[in-house]
């Protein structure tokens, strides 16, 4: 049985982590508003930059040998399975992509894939980028990580980015976009019924693809994060509140059994005197 | 993707299948990419904007993403 202090001690503590989650929350609250509004605008940008494929169709032979993979998440925590989800895919499409004979490389964007990728799967790591998620993403972080791939040297074949899609406030999915590699675009059939195309525009417009669908990417990954982080720490709050009532309950059951205690001496002293 | 090779100038890039040649960008043939390319001319507007408009636009542009370099054991 705790005594008295030990209970207030712990009381005091969980009623002062409630008010950091309960702040916290305040925080992505408002941090969802703004990425939610940055959103709308941004998508149009990875639609359009995936246009191309879809209507051209275009597919990537079957026997590429070198594959990419991006996982996009962000450098903090506290956020439910936002990181986990990103985590276990790419790990999973290591494992496949590795038995089927292919090469693979990972891009980590964001420290935590980093940090949840490095111990297993090392050497995979091409790059990683850190201090996302301190900020909303500008299409100048995209542009960053869009040039450090390209000067990366490593030649990729084809690829996809694997990012966490907001579908709602309560609802994210992991959801994988492809890339294709200059030559799968340019040996594609259905090219041709484009007007105007030789292969300098084609690289051009490589280039440019890869950067908006990374600026598509970060934005929906930064809003589905900031999301997961308001409810997490919602729940949070209410797990504390349901300890602190468990908590005061017990602190007045135990409170009035040292008075009883108490009481029951002084009188069994005064009844030994008689 | 394969990076970007000093050629003589003028230069002509045929696309595999079609007959026809095409001029490679001059920017292209500095070295450049077309991201940087974009970016230096993003700067440029960014710089010919009128002062209300401006520090609202270079906000909206910085960058904060750093790299790491995999250290290799």
């Amino acid at each position: 049985m705790a005594t008295l202090k030990d209970i207030t001690r712990r009381l005091k503590s969980i009623k002062n982590i409630q008010k950091i989650t309960k702040s916290m929350k305040m925080v992505s609250a408002a941090k969802y508003a703004r990425a939610e509004r940055e959103l709308k605008p941004a998508r149009v940008y990875g639609t359009g930059a995936l246009a191309l494929y879809e209507k051209a169709e275009i597919k990537a032979p079957e026997d590429k040998k070198k594959h990419l993979l991006i996982g996009v998440s962000s450098d903090r925590g506290l956020c439910g399975a936002i990181h986990t989800s990103i985590a276990k895919t790419l790990k999973n499409e290591i494992t496949n992509l590795s038995n089927a004979g292919k090469e693979v490389m990972v891009v980590g964007v964001g420290d935590k894939i980093r940090g949840l990728l490095q111990r297993t799967h090392g050497n995979y790591l091409l790059l990683t980028f850190k201090e996302v998620g301190r900020r909303p993403p500008s299409f100048g972080d995209a542009s960053v990580i869009a040039s450090e791939l390209l000067n990366s040297g490593y030649e990729f074949d084809e690829g996809s980015v694997i990012y966490n899609r907001f579908r709602s406030v309560i609802s994210y999915k992991t959801d994988e976009k492809p890339i294709f590699s200059l030559e799968t675009v340019a040996g594609s059939e259905s090219l041709s019924i484009y007007d105007d195309i030789d292969a300098d525009v084609l690289r051009n417009y490589q280039e440019f693809t890869l950067a908006n669908i990374l600026y598509y990417s970060l934005k929906e990954s930064t809003t589905s994060e900031q999301s997961a982080r308001m409810t997490a720490m919602d729940n949070a709050s209410k797990n504390a509140s349901e300890m602190i009532d468990k908590l005061t309950l017990t602190f007045n059951r135990t409170r009035q059994a040292v008075i009883t205690k108490e009481l029951i001496e002084i009188i069994s002293g005064a009844a030994a005197l008689d | 993707m394969s990076s970007a090779v000093v050629l003589p100038f003028p230069v002509a890039l045929t696309l595999p299948g079609s007959g026809a040649a095409a001029m490679v960008a001059y920017w292209r043939q500095a070295g450049l990419s077309y991201i940087r390319y974009s970016q230096i001319c993003a700067q440029v507007v960014r710089a010919a904007m009128k002062p209300q408009y401006k520090a609202e636009a270079e906000r909206a542009a910085m960058a904060t993403v750093k790299t790491v370099k995999p250290k290799k054991e």
